[in-house]
């Protein structure tokens, strides 16, 4: 039993566990039964249920497969996001169609921080079942640049220490070596390198980190 | 029972489950109701039972299906028509920045519940928060005292602009010609603003969409 969670865990695609669509919905809902299967009814084996497990799983990668490929399949499978609030507007026709009574927008509203319809101007359902929401531009917090304020290029950081083991391959790309690493680590005040959890460098070459304990 | 036959089982099950839930629409695989999960729930015990288990027909499984299906859709529909039905009005945990001790006790949250579902929101400071409310959907919704939210745009008195959302012309090489048309644009005006930005072809093109200023956001393979 434990085996086949510890299996199903390693092969189950990523977008599966994030409920991107309703067949990721059904893929992993169903995967949970069919792995349960066998403990509660006994007239059940294991492999069985295994197979019924691979079965679904190769049906599953060969439909996201073909969505990736084909729009049709995509819009047939999955459906497209539905608008709910365009330009302020609540869009009833598309609410009703969505199945989405205004009480239920209104809560996902509130949840996304926002009080009042007014504030809002678009609003749409995803595949995933969510509804983002976006609100006025007048209410769009300030950001840096409007205001002119000098910032440095965003830059993707780098883990050099990841768990209390050295990344090789990070340190190697960025031309740096351990002993760098080391020399950086004790200008901050790190003593022993071996103390340290999580060491990151940022695109401006600022090295933040972490103690073990 | 023998393998093709569980394999057979599982892919029509599959199938009819993905039906199902397209015809239970979106709100459903986001469980925004009880009745989302409670049908969820029962849609898979059911089918998992329904493929292993020889004893059941594969007809009747199809038929437990469409009843649950049915069952979700009219809760649904209920939910439309008559919202009062169903609906549970939302809980205040937090009003005018105190915690609603009778309402927590109400709705059976801990006070570890509620600390943990404001810090996932962002709300570390209690001090600042004006209003908790526990949502019919089952998710807790907050609002910050407006001194403590961020400063708008408005509020810096910046220009107001349009938030218009992206809008698809180019997916994997192929023209999207209906938002073309929509925007009353045509093919030859994309070629030369492709060959602008250095792409003679839209087949070289991965993704390309409008942005509301006017410009192309362009993506190669």
């Amino acid at each position: 039993m434990a085996v086949t969670f510890l299996a199903v865990n390693i092969v189950l695609p990523r977008r599966t566990s994030g409920m991107l669509a309703g067949y990721d919905f059904v893929s992993l809902w169903l995967f949970g039964g069919l792995a349960a299967a066998p403990l509660i009814n006994n007239k059940v084996n294991f492999n069985q249920s295994i197979s019924a497990m691979v079965a679904v799983l190769l049906c599953h990668f060969v439909i996201s497969r073909l969505a990736v490929r084909s729009p049709v399949v995509s819009k047939l499978i999955t459906g497209k996001p539905v608008m709910l609030v365009e330009n302020g507007k609540v869009l009833r026709r598309n609410m009703r169609r969505a199945l989405v009574p205004s009480w239920m927008l209104m809560a996902e509203l509130r949840c996304s921080g926002l009080s009042d319809l007014s504030q809002v101007d678009y609003a749409i359902l995803e595949s995933c079942g969510r509804i983002s929401i976006i609100p006025k531009p007048d209410l769009w917090p300030v950001t840096a640049g409007e205001l002119d304020i000098p910032v440095s290029p965003t830059a993707q950081p780098s883990m050099l220490i990841e768990d209390g083991q050295i990344v090789e391959k990070n340190l190697k790309r960025l031309n740096y070596d351990v002993n760098w690493l080391q020399e950086e680590l004790s200008k901050l005040g790190a003593v022993c390198l071996e103390e340290i959890y999580v060491a990151s460098i940022d695109g401006s070459g600022n090295i933040s980190f972490s103690y073990k304990e | 029972m023998s393998l093709p036959l569980i394999v057979l089982r599982a892919v029509v099950l599959y199938l009819s489950i993905i039906v199902a839930t397209r015809l239970l629409r979106f709100r459903h695989v986001g469980i925004m109701a009880k009745h989302n999960y409670l049908v969820a729930a029962g849609v898979v015990g059911a089918a998992s039972t329904g493929i292993l288990d020889p004893q059941t027909s594969l007809v009747r499984m199809l038929a437990v299906l469409s009843f649950f299906t049915m069952l979700g859709l009219s809760l649904s529909f209920l939910d439309l028509k008559l919202p009062q039905a169903l609906r549970d009005k939302p809980i205040p945990l937090i009003s005018y920045g105190r915690m609603e001790k009778k309402q927590l006790r109400k709705a059976n949250m801990t006070i570890e519940n509620l600390l943990g579902q404001l810090r996932l929101k962002g709300f570390f400071d209690l001090e600042s928060v004006e209003s908790a409310l526990l949502e019919t959907t089952g998710r807790v919704s907050a609002t910050k005292k407006s001194e403590a939210q961020p400063v708008s745009r408005q509020q810096m008195k910046l220009p107001s602009k349009m938030a218009v959302p992206p809008i698809k012309l180019i997916y994997d090489g192929e023209v999207i010609t209906d938002n073309l048309e929509k925007l009353a644009l045509n093919r030859q005006w994309l070629e030369i603003e492709l060959q602008k930005q250095g792409f003679s072809s839209p087949k070289e093109v991965f993704f390309a969409a409008l942005l509301q200023n006017g410009s192309l956001y362009l993506c190669s393979h």
